[in-house]
């Protein structure tokens, strides 16, 4: 089964490329340390706001800081940030999907209509409102990114559990007596799992997205912890005199995006061809 | 349609409740009530004084208690006071919303109007080169992150070619400006931040329309349409593309949150008028009640918008409505 989809999955060129790349990315943020050229939070202030030159490939910052060690580094918070917060979402989500689609009724009614609720919010208020009251750090960036992913992927497994819940073996498991966690667990997760995978696939890309943009506005990843978003702060602070300190950054969360993007949707066009066009 | 309207509204109910008490909820968040918040501005209440604002303020009070309060005086739209200057923060919003509503509206409008052909003729031409690079620039714009490719196009077209103003709305000697003055000084305000909008935005709805017109083509009518002799930009415009259309409609309804919410980002960057900075201001001064504000109000507009898209999907499409 999984050599199958593997199979057709080396045949969706741009999927293979997005996962080569994803790839390619934990290897930098693992080897890190031994890669970077210059230690990321070394100030050398005699060599402020160099362009590029051979010394310094992308340049260095306004406190003399080497930006491509930075960049290596903050291939570590994405990453992170990405995979911990779409960890927290899948587990949330999937829970409430499989519980809400499985026992229907008025409980399916009761999350379906948070599930509403959540999604009429528009989550960068959400994000912002309660990074606001508490103290902008990775961790809460992490978890409030996490909390407010689930809703869509709730929506997505209760849909599939409904399907699935009618079929004869799910019936065949509930006559011979089996607990309800048991059959979620057993029976029903597996296959749902499918658009689970597609979902966090595109939800590493989002995540990583959302991350930028709150650390761009100084709500996210502080400095001087090096992340691609407050990289682009400084970006903004220099317009006029160091337009690497712009480039670089958005160009790497743009290609680890455009990664995660093109393998969920690889993903889906493999897993679920039904929804391929 | 009559009960498929009074249905659609009757489920507003929970969802407009849950609202009010995640917004309630999230303001419990705030380390010490907001009264801790609002004290911590001004140096001169002393503890006295804040002992009896607790009690006029009623937060020593039951949650439950509380929480009705201020359903109540939500029900009458006052949303309370901002801290920073004490205006009404209702009326805060009103004189931004305005701008962002303006800016979201033509945003949505480019993307319609550049969406919708690139998404039919990529479908038309299913697996040709358009279609392939249509295919990746959408996912291009769906990954880039708005705020760098404002950044770029500052430097670029603001700062080294001088061709666009780069923040505000309007520059400086905007009231002395004759009307045409006005309306030429404003669309060169709006260009960056509408496109930087409509480029991350476009792509779902350039992806979807392309999925809905392959579905479409498909279809028997379609095959009868050609088979009656029609041209086939007839066939793709009148007979397609209008019902490829209508499963759009409700994606826009999708597409208004995300607005809303990458308007905070834009607004902040280009230093534009509207509801989207003035929360992201709210949140670096902790002005409370306005960041609460701001959060009910975009998510009334969300509902809003998605009740919009619902009625008129069910208006285009009557299978909608006996479901």
């Amino acid at each position: 089964m999984i050599r199958l989809y593997w199979k057709r999955l080396k045949q969706n060129r741009l999927a293979l490329a997005g996962l080569g790349v994803i790839g390619l990315l934990a290897l930098l943020a693992l080897m890190a340390p031994h890669l970077v050229p210059h230690d990321p939070i070394h100030q050398d202030l005699l060599h402020r706001l160099e362009p590029p030159s051979r010394f310094h490939p992308i340049g260095t910052d306004d406190l003399g800081r080497d930006v491509l060690s930075r960049l290596v580094y903050g291939t570590r918070i994405s990453l992170m940030v990405g995979f911990v917060a779409v960890g927290i979402s899948v587990v949330i989500g999937t829970l409430l999907g499989l519980v809400a689609g499985y026992y229907g009724k008025w409980v399916d009614a009761c999350l379906m209509r948070l599930v509403d609720t959540m999604l009429s919010v528009p989550t960068i208020f959400l994000i912002l409102a309660v990074i606001a009251f508490l103290e902008p750090n990775i961790y809460n960036v992490m978890a409030v990114i996490g909390l407010t992913a689930w809703p869509g992927l709730t929506r997505l497994v209760r849909g599939e559990c409904l399907s699935v819940r009618e079929r004869d073996f799910v019936q065949a498991a509930k006559i011979v007596g089996l607990s309800a966690p048991r059959i979620l667990g057993w029976h029903l997760l597996p296959n749902v799992i499918a658009p689970i995978l597609v979902s966090a696939t595109l939800g590493v890309g989002g995540a990583i997205l959302t991350e930028s943009a709150l650390s761009f506005l100084g709500l996210g990843v502080q400095p001087p912890i090096p992340s691609w978003g407050n990289m682009l702060t400084l970006g903004r602070d220099y317009l006029h005199l160091a337009w690497w300190l712009s480039l670089f950054p958005g160009l790497a969360i743009l290609i680890t995006v455009l990664a995660f993007n093109l393998l969920g949707e690889g993903l889906r066009d493999v897993l679920d061809p039904r929804a391929g066009t | 349609m009559t009960t498929y309207l009074l249905r659609r509204l009757l489920y507003l109910i929970p969802t407009l409740w849950g609202i009010t008490v995640l917004s309630w909820g999230l303001m419990q968040l705030a380390p010490g009530g907001p009264l801790d918040q609002m004290v911590a501005l001004n140096v001169k209440v002393s503890p006295e004084v804040k002992v009896r604002l607790t009690r006029e303020l009623g937060l020593d009070q039951p949650w439950y208690v509380q929480y009705g309060r201020w359903l109540k005086r939500l029900s009458r739209l006052d949303f309370g006071q901002s801290f920073k200057d004490g205006q009404p923060v209702l009326r805060k919003i009103a004189t931004r919303l305005p701008a962002t509503l303006l800016l979201n509206s033509l945003a949505i409008g480019v993307i319609l109007l550049v969406a919708v052909p690139l998404g039919v003729y990529a479908a038309v031409r299913q697996g040709g080169w358009f279609d392939r690079l249509t295919t990746i620039w959408v996912f291009i714009g769906y990954s880039t992150p708005a705020f760098w490719l404002a950044l770029l196009l500052m430097i670029l077209l603001g700062l080294k070619l001088g061709w666009l103003p780069i923040s505000r709305l309007t520059s400086l000697g905007f009231p002395g400006f004759p009307w045409w003055g006005k309306a030429w000084d404003l669309l060169r305000h709006l260009v960056l931040p509408v496109f930087v909008l409509a480029f991350t935005g476009l792509a779902g709805l350039s992806r979807y329309t392309r999925a809905s017109m392959l579905e479409v083509i498909r279809q028997d009518y379609i095959r009868t349409a050609r088979a009656k002799g029609l041209r086939e930009s007839r066939v793709i415009i009148r007979h397609a593309l209008r019902n490829a259309l209508i499963p759009i409609l409700t994606l826009l309804g999708f597409i208004v949150p995300d607005l809303i919410g990458g308007s905070v980002i834009v607004e902040t960057i280009f230093a534009y008028p509207g509801m989207g900075r003035l929360s992201y201001e709210a949140i670096m001064t902790r002005d409370y009640f306005v960041v609460m504000g701001v959060v009910v109000i975009s998510a009334f507009l969300t509902v809003l918008g998605n009740l919009l898209a619902d009625l008129s999907y069910a208006y285009a499409d009557p299978r909608i409505r006996y479901r």
